[in-house]
């Protein structure tokens, strides 16, 4: 199998990926803060969407039982969508602590700009 | 400088990443090795030993019930410490994030939806064991709502509605009340959070009261992550 064929039957994972780059050069790359912490909320995103698309089987039906049964006998992985619950809850708190830091930060110095604070400190 | 490093380190975790991939097994594979004795105790089909049809479910307040203990107990240290952080608003640069508005059209609307997105999310909490959703997403929903009329209607009216310390009883309360229900199995003579070991009754299958202590613990996670979304606003709106 050749590499763009390899690639193109993991595409999910494709753009999970690029969530995860796109939200770590946000992360590293941007001086406001604000937009650090929406940099590491895409980066959360990726992760989430890497999980979930684990646990697809195709043709797969929502881990829901219906009394006939799924019409292809088969059901998405439970498991990983359990676990991403517990990630988003994990993102949401860290999400709540890191925003009322700015907040504070921002009511102190007037500035969230990374490349600012760090002169003010001299 | 550092605009040069974070582009090299993120072309070496491109680099890394991609090339893991293809060696992944593919998307949707039906034989994938997540899919193993693990996953078909998980699918037992029908009601199965929990009284629950949402597999998820299944798992978040039945097997791996203690995990979501700790993930609750997350949410409320993760929240309790940004109340820590944003109580006492003392900088110069003070801002005030929720004055409300006054355009009719948005309250008018507001009016309308609060309604229909509270009476969804009781919908999405006590039908957790059924169909999708559960005690996290209608407690965000009605969480949601409650957002919604803060920044419509501003702070202090929302303070009206429902006063911080009020908020801050019921999500600690929400909390004991999963503990209770967790010491129930102990008390029935099986383990701390056991379902239908302890005793709980499973219930007709589909039926709305069915699926014992998951229903219960549902009832409580939605509750409390409502209390936890409302309070945080308050907070990180508030003045005080």
């Amino acid at each position: 199998m050749g590499m763009p064929l390899a690639l193109f039957v993991r595409l999910n994972y494709m753009a999970a990926i690029t969530l995860f780059l796109i939200g770590l050069h946000v992360l590293l790359g941007h001086p406001n803060l604000i937009k650090k912490v929406m940099g590491m909320n895409i980066m959360e995103t990726g992760v989430f969407l890497f999980l979930v698309s684990i646990g697809y089987a195709r043709h797969s039906a929502a881990p829901i039982m219906s009394p006939g049964g799924a019409e292809s006998g088969l059901y998405a992985n439970p498991l990983v969508s359990a676990i991403v619950l517990t990630g988003i809850v994990i993102a949401v708190s860290t999400t709540a602590y890191t925003l009322s830091l700015t907040i504070k930060l921002y009511e102190h110095c007037g500035t969230l700009d990374v490349n600012r604070l760090e002169r003010l400190r001299r | 400088m550092r605009q040069l490093g974070a582009t090299a380190l993120l072309v070496v975790a491109a680099a890394v990443l991609f090339a893991t991939l293809a060696e992944a097994p593919p998307f949707g594979w039906q034989e994938a090795p997540t899919r193993n004795v693990i996953t078909d105790r998980y699918l037992a089909p029908g009601a199965g030993e929990t009284g629950v049809l949402n597999a998820v479910t299944r798992i978040i307040f039945d097997y791996r019930s203690y995990d979501t203990l700790g993930e609750a107990t997350v949410l409320f240290v993760g929240v309790a410490a940004a109340v820590v952080v944003l109580s006492g608003r003392t900088g110069r640069f003070a801002v005030r994030l929720a004055g409300g508005s006054d355009d009719p059209v948005l309250q008018t609307v507001t009016r309308v939806v609060v309604p229909l997105v509270q009476v969804f999310a009781a919908y999405v909490i006590t039908h957790g064991h059924l169909s999708p959703g559960g005690g996290f997403a209608g407690g965000t929903m009605l969480g949601a709502s409650f957002v919604l009329y803060l920044f419509v209607f501003g702070a202090d009216r929302a303070r009206r509605k429902l006063r911080p310390e009020t908020g801050e009883m019921v999500e600690g309360g929400a909390a004991v009340w999963y503990v209770l229900v967790g010491l129930g199995g102990v008390l029935m003579g099986a383990s701390f959070l056991a379902n239908a070991a302890a005793g709980f009754p499973r219930g007709v299958e589909g039926a709305l009261l069915s699926g014992g202590a998951v229903w219960l613990i549902g009832l409580g996670i939605g509750v409390k992550v409502a209390a936890t979304v409302a309070n945080l606003f308050l907070h990180l709106t508030g003045e005080d």
